[in-house]
């Protein structure tokens, strides 16, 4: 029987694309589906400070007209309310037939995935992290190199977290800081051999976020602080950018909305892929010699499981979080200046031996303060008044342990949904404990207090730190993967998202899904030369 | 649209100026005293005064309302007139159309002098390219007028009469007045037109009284033979402007040709039998009430009509379009609510307080997302420097350890007005 393509890839976020590149340009026929999701407006062109206080329309960037900034949940992230990233999440939850259990679940049908909506931080795992994964680190630091040159990346500058983050050979220069941040990192470098000692390491993060503009498509950052609400310029990397230039190759198809029902495994190896068409309002299926599973560790966990018929719960690492506020005295009475709404300085802490927390801190400049209000002991009149004056001099901060401090389970349901559940590690509260002293201890030195009570542990799964349903081994058992990502039981089928990761460190872990897919995807298609 | 309504505080002009609020109107309410429930902006002005004050520069459409309450006194029986000569002037200059609400009682002739007056009006404003409405006798929701007056009679009285021969009217629900009203503000061909609004077939009196009864007031009563020449004959009795004056201006009403004028604003009246109904949009009143109370307490500075509109709409699609009932002194003192934060905080979880919360939240997001907003929460557009910015950040925690210790003094008495006290 003739297959339809080569290679059949669901989901066209960075995993998809990053997999769609060596196979497509070594000639094989491949085609891409996704779950469509486009948005529905477009993103402020001024920056934030003119158009909150000049644009009487407002209103509809930052609420939506039919009030979506209302309608998400208290303590949720501040994305969730942003009515033009609705388009990234809705409707994943119901397509997906998720149920959670103490574990927050955000996932997405539109295309280039959630990296529409990402904080685009960029890290290379060590050789030591990399032991834990069945593959020479000189296969994934190629990958890692073609990706960089790919998406653009910035913030190597050298620096106390160059080897950390091992990506200063591919980076574009750093972004401009605040004053704040400034301010902050020239009293770090001027002890910074004390900071080191004490376990606090200080630097600038690794961005996907360009500093110049490449390819003519997508330009530099402007500062222009509109990163929550959605980035005119395309500086911060979404792999929706990287479709145009898939297309421009014959041997290349994408079919947008579709979903993914089933996965069949025929018996000469070959893969039907099910599901439902949305522009013909059909089932339809598509035959292909071989399958990417790139839909995100969710989405690919439960077609998965659905297709092994696995009744079992599966394991996956989940990174707690924590978020704080710090306050900087001298900055009271600050102007708001525009400025790059994600990371403008990383940190480091060491733990325990082998044990370490990353985390970053953002200007408050871009966020809603009625994001922030409803957390004070004020009442909401009084509590803006103080903000008003006080939020100038503060930024905020959130911090990441590894993920196997976060005890998280999936299990398929009998009528093909999936739960998710979470739960504490015994050892989570504690290194929180210690992280929060030493961030207190250290920001001191640096000018900056640590908001009594504001440092908090975020809810398991918020902020989209979890992987490895199916990691990849040695001497893979039932439910885990080659080093090609491949399941014994469905041969041919790759997964090359999140969800065959090894390990999940504290570090972001996208960059290295984006080099997995593309070294997953070189070897698939030698095996085809 | 920017639209003025003199007379806002009147039986019609309250719910106009609801209806241009929720129609997404800016408001500008030209009146003797600020009211609290609609707000947008507002301008002083007395119609015992001849001075008009000025427009705002966008104002599209200027409705004209207002009389003067007392009968006529020799020397003030051109005052009417000249104030209306003066805003039409007013509205000419900014370039809004003028819509003079007259009556069906409007003749040269009038038996009185309420309906001289206004003929005399609408020739000026006819001659000057406005626009006049004519509405039959207007009735429904609950203000004050000649229908709030027949309210009063009939539930004082237990006898009422049943005129013979009964006068006819043709009557106009208030909601279709004002919906009305709106489509003329929008329409380009009513230059020097008259609109006749009133029920196309005239209605008996009697049976207009009855309907009241009834359906409005839910009362029997009594309706005794009553021959129509007496009130004909005691017409020189009643003088000016009073309530009967006007109620003896029924037995001579002219009767007006009112189908074209409704077809043409596409509008269909409802029967008084329905439109005698209790008003159903006292829950929009006490949501405008509740908008404007929250979003006073919030900003500081009263909410536009646009503002108002925006929590109805959110309200509406997401609440259900329930009024929360707050107790009055919420209403009348928004800043008592800083006091009921304080105290809810403390509180037991009940949908009260659940859903106090939300829409306090959610007011502050609607309020946020404004250009006044930019610079109330964050500062944007203005700068404080150090001092300034400490003195404010003092104050802040000065006045919330005041309203803390406060909203303890205040609690049990809160306990007793919420509306629900801690169950779900």
């Amino acid at each position: 029987m003739s297959n339809d393509f080569d290679v059949l890839i669901v989901g066209s976020g960075p995993a998809g694309v990053s997999a769609a590149f060596p196979l497509v340009m070594s000639g094989l026929k491949v085609l891409m589906v996704d779950g469509g999701s486009r948005p529905n407006q477009p993103p402020p062109i001024d920056d934030f400070i003119t158009w909150r206080t000049n644009d009487p329309h407002q209103h509809e960037t930052m609420i939506g007209e039919n009030f979506y900034a209302l309608k998400a949940a208290k303590g949720s992230s501040p994305k969730l309310r942003v009515p033009s990233l609705e388009y990234v999440f809705s409707k994943f939850q119901e397509i997906n037939q998720i149920t959670e259990n103490g574990f927050t679940v955000l996932g997405s049908m539109a295309s280039g995935g959630l990296s529409n909506a990402w904080g685009c931080g960029v890290a290379t795992l060590s050789n030591q992290e990399l032991l834990e994964f069945p593959f020479p680190s000189s296969e994934i630091r190629s990958s890692y190199a073609d990706v960089a040159s790919r998406i653009g990346i910035s913030g190597g500058e050298g620096g106390d977290l160059s080897e950390y983050y091992g990506t200063d050979a591919w980076s574009q220069p750093c972004l401009k800081m605040d004053a704040i941040h400034e301010s902050i990192f020239r009293k770090y470098e001027h002890s910074r051999e004390k900071h080191m000692n004490l376990g606090f390491t200080l630097d600038r993060p690794r961005m996907a976020v360009l500093n110049q503009g490449i390819d003519g498509s997508r330009s530099g950052c402007s500062y222009c602080g509109n990163c929550l609400w959605g980035c005119s310029r395309k500086s911060l990397y979404s792999s929706v950018d990287d479709l145009p230039r898939l297309m421009k190759f014959e041997n290349f198809k994408l079919h947008q909305g579709f979903e993914v029902h089933d996965l069949l495994n025929q018996k000469d190896g070959s893969w039907i892929t099910r599901g439902y068409c949305n522009q013909t309002k059909k089932l339809s299926q598509f035959s292909s010699l071989k399958l990417f599973m790139a839909a995100g560790t969710i989405s690919t966990t439960r077609l998965v499981l659905k297709s092994l018929n696995y009744q079992n719960s599966v394991q996956m690492f989940s990174c707690p979080t924590a978020a704080f506020m710090l306050w900087s005295p001298n900055f009271v009475g600050h102007s708001p200046e525009p400025s790059f709404g994600s990371g403008q300085l990383a940190f480091k802490i060491s733990l325990d031996k082998g044990v370490n927390a990353y985390g970053a801190t953002f200007s408050t400049m871009g966020i809603p303060v009625s994001e922030l209000a409803p957390y004070l002991p004020f009442s909401s009149r009084y509590g803006i008044d103080f903000l008003r004056h006080f939020l100038s001099s503060c930024i905020i901060g959130n911090l990441f342990l590894p993920g196997e401090y976060g005890i998280a389970t999936a299990k398929l349901e009998a009528g093909g949904g999936l739960t998710l559940k979470g739960s504490d590690h015994k050892l989570k509260y504690l290194f929180l404990s210690r992280a929060e002293k030493i961030l207190r201890a250290r920001y001191l030195k640096m000018g900056a207090l640590l908001i009594p009570r504001s440092f908090k542990s975020g809810k398991q799964g918020a902020d989209v730190h979890y992987a490895g349903t199916f990691p990849m081994k040695q001497e893979p058992k039932i439910n885990q993967t080659n080093s090609m990502g491949e399941l014994r039981a469905l041969p041919g089928m790759y997964i090359v998202d999140g969800a065959s990761l090894s390990a999940l460190s504290e570090k972001p872990h996208t960059f290295t899904i984006m080099a997995n897919a593309d070294r997953i995807g070189k070897r698939v298609a030698q095996l085809f030369n | 649209m920017k639209i003025a309504i003199t007379g806002s505080t009147g039986y019609i002009g309250k719910s106009l100026a609801l209806a241009a609020i929720n129609s997404g109107y800016d408001l500008v309410c030209l009146s003797r005293i600020c009211h609290r429930e609609f707000m947008g902006e507002w301008l002083h002005f007395d119609i015992s005064s001849i001075i008009v004050p000025p427009l705002p520069i966008n104002t599209k459409v200027v409705v004209h309302l207002a009389i003067l309450k007392e009968g006529g006194i020799s020397d003030l029986d051109n005052q009417e007139i000249l104030v209306a000569r003066s805003l039409m002037a007013e509205a000419k200059r900014v370039g809004a159309k003028f819509i003079f609400i007259s009556s069906q009682t409007a003749r040269v002739d009038a038996p009185t002098l309420y309906g001289r007056r206004k003929w005399i009006i609408e020739q000026d404003v006819i001659s000057a390219g406005g626009t006049v409405v004519r509405p039959g006798l207007v009735y429904g929701g609950d203000g004050n007028g000649l229908f709030g007056e027949l309210c009063k009679l009939v539930r004082r009285f237990y006898l009422l009469p049943n005129f013979c021969p009964s006068p006819k009217i043709q009557p106009i629900h208030i909601e279709d007045l004002v919906a009305a009203i709106l489509k003329i503000s929008n329409l380009d061909t009513s230059v020097g037109k008259v609109f006749h609004l009133g029920s196309v077939l005239p209605v008996m009196f009697t049976d207009f009284l009855k309907a009241l009864a009834k359906n409005h007031l839910n009362v029997w009563r009594v309706f005794v033979p009553f021959p129509s020449m007496i009130i004909i004959w005691s017409r020189p009795i009643f003088n000016g402007f009073t309530s009967l004056a006007r109620l003896n201006s029924l037995f001579d009403l002219p009767i007006m040709k009112t189908s074209d004028d409704l077809a043409e604003l596409d509008i269909v009246l409802r029967g008084i039998d329905l439109g005698m109904r209790p008003s159903i949009n006292s829950n929009e009143r006490l949501l405008v009430q509740e908008a404007t109370a929250l979003y006073s307490y919030v900003m500081k500075v009263t909410p536009s009509s646009r503002e108002i509109a925006r929590y109805l709409s959110a309200i509406r699609q997401l609440r259900g379009g329930l009024p929360l009932q707050l107790p009055i002194m919420f209403i009348n003192y928004p800043i008592m609510l800083s006091l009921l934060e304080g105290h809810i905080k403390s509180l037991p979880h009940s949908k009260f307080t659940e859903e106090f919360q939300w829409r306090i939240n959610a007011t502050m997001r609607i309020a946020e997302a404004t250009i006044y907003g930019a610079k109330r929460f964050s500062g944007l557009g203005t700068s404080n420097g150090k001092l300034k910015s400490c003195i404010g950040i003092f104050l802040a925690i000065f006045k919330s350890v005041i309203i803390f210790m406060l909203a303890r003094i205040f609690a049990p008495y809160f306990g007793r007005i919420l509306p629900d006290r801690g169950g779900n």
